[in-house]
Parts: structure tokens; sequence; C-alpha cells
């Protein structure tokens, strides 16, 4: 990651991988201690498929990094969820041109939260801001940014 | 295939802020979404930028590996690199402004660089994921064969 004052870049790649499908790809994630991250765009059985196919991909970015944006609004005020799971549902549907597309991306929070406290916080976190969307989300990196082309819908249950 | 399908992801927390992914019954021990470690040495998973990024990638990749596949062309390799920049917005909130993309097939004979060259004009239009995400990202492809 290289950081310009108000900018940042990040780098990813891919290598292909098996010849013969042409359609898997490892991912080249640099130093990180990821062994085996391949995205499978091949088999369309979960039950057959190496690795995430990207819009399986892009799901885990878009969860990941509202899970993140939740948990980081209660740290900042050092409070912590007693456990923490979320899911993501991605619907795809042609276009008027009969092109695939994302059509949207619902997401479903599920924080463990205990401490009356925390909770007071966490229902903070969840308040909309002018812009519509809950405090939490404004720090979503990938949401935010995703949103002007793919509906997300959040769900939090506390 | 149907005009609607639907698939699922989800993840827990493992610690801090490293999510472990569910990705079903996918061939794939673990995977997390690391965004405790700053260091990329230190990281046990991508954070969620890098996987949009490897998202917007695989599903290019995977698109023009398609249309020379469809004219009955396999190459036997491709590289491919994403560069992504985010940028502050007008309320100083970090978005993802664009992802640079650079596909590096190996394109074997004149007839098949024909052939890819016909690709690079019509390949996009059958990846998901970057055709979906253009309205709020810029997303720039180059090649390099």
């Amino acid at each position: 990651m290289i950081i310009i004052s108000n900018e940042i870049k990040t780098k990813v790649g891919i290598k292909l991988d098996e010849f013969e499908s042409q359609m898997i790809f490892k991912c080249n994630l640099g130093n990180m201690k990821v062994k085996d991250c391949y995205i499978d765009e091949e088999h369309h059985e979960e039950v057959d498929m190496l690795g995430p196919n990207p819009s399986r991909m892009l799901a885990l970015g878009v969860l990941g990094c509202l899970s993140a944006s939740f948990i980081f609004c209660l740290k900042k005020r050092n409070m912590k969820v007693d456990d923490f799971r979320s899911d993501a549902e991605v619907t795809i549907a042609r276009n008027e041109k009969g092109f695939l597309r994302i059509k949207k991306i619902d997401v479903n929070i599920e924080p463990k939260i205990e401490d009356p406290e925390t909770l007071k916080r966490a229902k903070q976190c969840l308040k909309a801001t002018k812009d519509g969307v809950s405090f939490f989300e404004q720090y979503c990196i990938v949401t935010q940014s995703v949103r002007a082309g793919v509906e997300v819908n959040v769900n939090i249950e506390i | 295939m149907p005009d609607e399908y639907k698939s699922e992801v989800g993840i827990k927390l493992e610690e801090e802020m490293i999510f472990k992914c569910d990705l079903g019954q996918i061939k794939m021990n673990n995977l997390f979404i690391d965004e405790q470690n700053k260091k990329s040495i230190d990281k046990i998973g991508p954070n969620p930028t890098k996987l949009l990024a490897l998202s917007v990638l695989g599903c290019l990749a995977a698109s023009f590996a398609f249309c020379l596949r469809k004219k009955n062309f396999s190459v036997s390799d491709i590289e491919g690199k994403a560069v992504i920049t985010s940028k502050r917005n007008e309320k100083g909130f970090w978005r993802l402004k664009k992802i640079d993309i650079k596909l590096d097939p190996k394109i074997d004979n004149p007839r098949m660089r024909k052939i890819a060259d016909q690709c690079q004009k019509i390949f996009e239009q059958f990846c998901i994921i970057s055709e979906s995400l253009r309205e709020g990202i810029e997303i720039n492809t180059n090649f390099d064969y």
C-alpha cells in the first residue's frame, strides 16, 4: 500500500492457474500469509469450486468492509462485540440488453452484544446521517463506492 | 441460465478486525479478511478493497478468456494486475476512486492476435462485476501482449 497525502494506492494480481478450463486464476496477494486463493469461474456447483467466483468475492468485500466499519465504530469508544457474524446474498439479473449484472447485495449483520453501554453505542452507530445511510456505513470505503452502481441493503439485528 | 440467480457468502469474527469467510462447500480451507494488520507481511488475508479489486480483475480476465474460447482459441497464460486508488471525498471519507487493470495474456500467433484485438473491443460487456460497478468507480483496462 502506498499513501500519498489524501490518496492511497493498493495492488493485487492474478495468474491463470488451470490451462484446461481457462477459468481458474491464482491470486497474487504479495507478502500476505495466504497460501491458496483462487478465483473460480469454471465450476458452478459450490462443492466443485476451488475458490469464490468474482461475484462472491465482491460480496465478501462489501460484507467485510461493513462488518469492520461497525466494529470500528464500537472500538472508537473502546467497546467490543461478544460475538459477530454476517452474511450477504447477491442477486444477479439481466439488464435491458440481456447482459448479466449485479442487481443488489442484501447484507445481514448479527452482532452479539450483552453489555448495555455497548448496546447503546451500537444504536448510535446505526443512526442515519443526512445522506440516509447509517453512521457506521459512512466509514465503509467499499460499500459507499459500490453503491452508485449496485443496490446494497443493510440489515442489522441487535 | 435463468434471468436471475442468487449466491451467498458469510463471515464470522475471528479476532479484533479479522473475519473468517464462510464460502459454503467451496474447497477453500481458510480465507480471512484482515482489517487488523496494516503491513502486507503480517496480514493473513486481503482487506475488503483488495477483495473488490480481485473480483474485478478475475471477472475481466475470465471474460477475455471466454471471448477467445468462443472463437476456439485458448490462451496458455494470462496475468493481470490491478491498482486501486482511494481518495477522500468532499466530506473527508475515503472512497475508491479508480481501478487500473492491466491484462497480460500470452498471445501465440498472428491469427490469435487478430481475435484478441476483436475481443478487446467487446469482452468487458461480459464481465458482470466491472460493468455493474462503473457507475460509482472508474475502471480502466489496459492490455500488454
